[in-house]
């Protein structure tokens, strides 16, 4: 293709092509708004002010408030009882005097008379087991949520609370000025519920063969709910789906446990030499200095004894947390441990990992270096982990996330067989949790409002640092089968496909709730994260993006960002207007379907053409007096010259000739030879979303050449885009999006020539 | 679930994908003490188990005739597991019925989301355990 010749054609020439034919006048149109694709977000997003600017950073009045816990925690592991004490300290940094605070007790929602259960559907089934149908309908419900023996002021007199569900007020007998802070204690005790039954997020998996219990504990204290300039007190209860919101604070927690248990949590131990063996300090201080290979703390073999001694001792372990928002523990005399020094930046990071016998092998060989990977990945493109350790727990079908540890899934069966898919779920899992702990738990957003905040944005650095993590242990890619690249289940724009194309009833946009959002893996965690990829790699490129990208990690490090400060600062650090972008992706369900709609050959001609001289005759145009002129025709025209087939496109057009002759410099003449096919392509859109227009066009030697146009290709007509190309070489074929870049839904109609593609089933069925 | 009306072959073929992690569920409430499965394989154990639950959670009839449809078989990938059924002598058509329990008998919250290909467009709905029964009409 030419681009100087072709360019210098369509200015320098009127082309009686379909443009002219196609101006007849509509009946007169009512009027409308500005509908267009590419209509800047004011509508959409808030009024910028002092606490966060148009710029999508934290204003000069950016506040946040702080909570800071002092708790002491006892685990009766022989009934499955977690008894609490609390004093929680809250300083007000608002402008704004507070009357009461909100405390949340998401425990509650395991509460018999809980409203959540009231919310489940509980339809009966047609079919199901006697198990399933005994727990459903016949059994007690589990008596779980929090049993509050106390709420005090610092000087032990009793506050006036009132408990709605999973959130408690405490009314301040005089109110929290600006600047103030106010110190209150609570003390608590619940019933811990098996997370392997209730398919929860916290709770212990009791292993049938040697009675002992793993417990990964979390929400398992009163926590204070988030007081900001959006939404004020974020007391929105906690139904099961949308996660948390949470301020910063400061923790100092000591948990007694059975002396024989292995635990680790937030924070920063702070009685390592009490709770650990001599022979547990002299591996530490080892692992310390192992950059490569983890060192275990306490081995299989160990573990394995410990699950027989059942003491009655208990041990107290002493734990300290600066700047986090939230607080988890693990502990189990099961627990293997291990450990792993990671380099960030010259920082030393600890990678750790605690399983039990039954993760084996695979946890021994993987846990830590994933965590190792991930921590190196996050921070190349957010900002520097900031905490000493991350923690990878195994938790059966857990997949859950606090600061600095995670429970994490992927067991091997009984034989010790690890399937590819047990073996790759569990360092995907272990990536995207270790990854939580960038966004939500540093880049602090309000999970119960917007769900993809921290899932998709996180599972969009999942893909990348699962990509890198096979890149840096190719050994982890050998399974049953051996993988060339890591096999990513979100990020590749072709795996959103079903969803996007899926019935509109049941899709939400991504800017919506997470407690009424339809399909909430695909809403909140695969299109975000497929459209931060496509992002990336199709409308930005990476350079611009990374950029942009770690502006925003690094602005709202340790703070609370909205939507609106993410689709701010991306536009803010790239100079890439997005407006269009995040409109179609983020605030509706329409899909990307890009038609290659009609490719026309075209030839160019000096006489006119029968098609013309009707146009010229209805019209009252006499073309002998327009000078000289130029006509495209097609071989379909009745009156075609076949003729015109032969030699190149100006040596058929002798008004064009004369032109050329005239008017061109010599350099552009020599390439006028090479002008020999021409044609007309239109692209529509039967898709709502805008989205750059790949196209490869496949030439009749065989050799291909991509052309990228922008997303604004579309910007003056948002439904059809109509290019015209000379070339050389006869076109064989044209494909759009021909990588599967875009997330097109129907790439039947990218084709030209069409092709039928065989559908899956038919696949199976010629292969079987 | 998508099920592709093939007018020429007088069809319907029909393909449904399930995920391994809630298959693996099913599999762990019925069969606890039968690890030693390994429900990957194709062996034939391990599909018949597939196969009688298809047959137990599904059921189609076309212009309210009862059909029965013949399991062709099953692949899978890291995630999905897909597998593919027949229905034959399918000519022309005004409505197709479809009760599917597959998983929401114990995953409450599971949706199945059906697709209707055929020659002139495509019609979606949606089950679940509140409404297991769709009805997908051809106009
Ligand atoms: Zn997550």
């Amino acid at each position: 293709m030419y681009k100087t010749f072709y360019h210098y054609l369509l200015s320098g020439f009127l082309l009686f092509s379909s443009l002219a034919f196609s101006q007849e006048t509509p009946e007169r149109a009512p009027g409308h708004e500005d509908i267009n694709k590419f209509k800047q977000m004011y509508d959409l997003l808030a009024t910028p002010n002092t606490f966060r600017t148009a710029s999508g950073a934290p204003g000069p009045d950016y506040y946040q408030q702080q909570a800071d816990y002092k708790m002491d925690i006892e685990l009766d592991d022989a009934n499955q009882k977690l008894y609490g004490e609390e004093t929680i300290t809250y300083t007000n940094k608002s402008p704004d005097v507070l009357e009461f605070l909100w405390v949340q007790l998401d425990q509650n929602v395991r509460s018999k008379d809980s409203k959540s259960l009231l919310i489940e559907n509980s339809s009966a089934p047609f079919i199901t087991t006697p198990g399933r149908f005994a727990n459903q309908f016949l059994k007690d419900p589990f008596d779980g949520g929090f049993n509050i023996e106390y709420v005090k002021d610092i000087n032990g007199k009793d506050l006036q609370v009132v408990i709605n569900q999973t959130m408690m007020r405490v009314d301040l007998p005089t109110p929290l000025a600006p600047g103030q802070a106010y110190s209150f204690k609570i003390k608590w005790w619940y019933n811990i519920n098996n997370h392997v039954t209730d398919r929860a997020r916290s709770g212990y998996e009791h292993f049938e063969k040697d009675g002992n219990n793993a417990y990964v504990i979390a929400q398992f204290f009163p926590r204070m709910a988030v007081y900001n300039d959006v939404e004020g007190w974020q007391n929105h209860q906690f139904w099961g789906s949308g996660e948390f919101a949470l301020p910063f604070g400061n923790y100092e927690v000591n948990i007694t446990v059975p002396a024989d248990h292995i635990l680790d949590g937030t924070g920063v131990l702070q009685n390592r030499k009490e709770v650990f063996t001599k022979e547990m300090m002299k591996r530490y201080e080892q692992a310390l200095n192992s950059y490569d290979e983890p060192v275990l703390i306490v081995t299989q073999a160990e573990a394995e004894a410990a699950e027989k001694s059942f003491s009655d001792k208990k041990k107290t372990w002493k734990l300290k947390a600066e700047n986090v928002r939230d607080f988890a523990f693990a502990t189990s005399r099961k627990f293997v441990y291990d450990m792993m020094a990671v380099d960030i930046n010259g920082k030393r990071v600890m990678a750790v990992s605690m399983y039990p016998k039954e993760g084996n092998p695979l946890w021994e060989d993987w846990s830590t270096k994933a965590v190792a990977s991930t921590l190196k990945s996050y921070s190349k493109y957010t900002f520097d982990y900031p905490y000493h350790k991350a923690i990878s727990v195994h938790a059966r079908n857990q997949g859950m996330e606090y600061p600095m540890i995670c429970w994490n899934y992927g067991r091997p069966d009984e034989n010790g067989k690890i399937s590819d898919r047990v073996r790759f779920g569990m360092y995907g899992v272990i990536i995207h949790e270790v990854g939580h702990n960038f966004f939500p738990m540093i880049v602090n957003s309000d999970e119960r409002q917007w769900a993809w905040m921290d899932e998709g944005i996180n599972t969009f650095v999942q893909y990348l640092a699962e990509q890198e993590f096979g890149e840096r242990y190719p050994e982890a890619l050998v399974g049953e089968k051996t993988y060339d690249k890591y096999p990513s289940r979100r990020g590749p724009a072709a795996n959103i496909v079903p969803y996007m194309s899926g019935d509109q009833s049941f899709i939400t946009p991504i800017m919506a709730n997470p407690e009424y959002v339809r399909q909430l893996g695909n809403n909140a965690y695969g299109k975000p994260a497929t459209a931060l990829n496509i992002l990336r790699e199709t409308v930005m490129g990476p350079d611009l993006f990374d950029k942009a990208f770690q502006t925003y990690s690094r602005r709202w490090m340790f703070k609370h960002p909205t939507p609106d400060d993410f689709f701010r600062t991306m536009e803010d650090a790239s100079a890439v207007d997005l407006d269009w972008f995040w409109r179609g992706w983020f605030f509706t369900t329409d899909y990307v379907d890009i038609r290659l709609k009609e490719v026309k050959k075209l030839y160019i001609t000096s006489e006119p053409t029968a098609k013309v001289k009707a146009f010229a005759l209805e019209n009252n145009i006499d073309l002998s007096k327009q000078g000289p002129l130029v006509y495209t025709t097609t071989e379909e025209e009745a009156d075609f010259n076949p003729a015109l087939k032969s030699g190149s496109l100006v040596a058929s057009a002798t008004s064009l000739k004369a032109y050329a002759d005239e008017n061109l410099s010599a350099a552009e003449k020599a390439k006028l030879p090479q002008a020999k096919f021409m044609y007309e392509l239109t692209f529509d859109r039967p898709g709502g979303l805008v989205m750059p227009l790949i196209v490869a066009y496949t030439y009749a030697d065989g050799t291909t050449e991509e052309v990228r146009y922008p997303a604004q290709i579309w910007a003056k007509s948002n439904d059809k885009v109509t290019k015209v190309l000379i070339t050389d070489k006869e076109i064989t074929k044209i494909t759009v999006d021909p990588k599967l870049e875009t997330a097109d839904i129907d790439v039947s109609n990218n084709t030209w020539p069409r092709e039928e593609k065989p559908t899956r089933f038919e696949n199976f069925r010629n292969q079987n | 679930m998508e099920i592709r009306h093939d007018q020429a072959k007088k069809e319907l073929q029909i393909s449904l994908s399930i995920f391994w992690d809630d298959w693996e569920r099913y599999l762990d409430e019925t069969h606890p003490s039968d690890k030693s499965i390994n429900y990957q394989d194709n062996s034939e154990e391990a599909t018949l188990l597939f196969e009688n639950y298809l047959k137990q959670h599904l059921r189609f009839s076309v212009d309210k005739q009862p059909k029965t449809f013949e399991y062709l078989g099953r692949e899978y990938d890291l995630d999905v597991m897909y597998g593919y059924l027949l229905i034959k002598n399918i000519e022309t058509f005004e409505a197709i019925e479809i009760k599917n329990t597959v998983l929401t008998d114990f995953i409450p919250d599971q949706q199945n989301i059906i697709h209707l290909i055929m020659t002139n467009g495509r019609k979606s709905s949606m089950t679940d355990a509140d409404k297991p029964k769709a009805v997908l009409k051809t106009n």
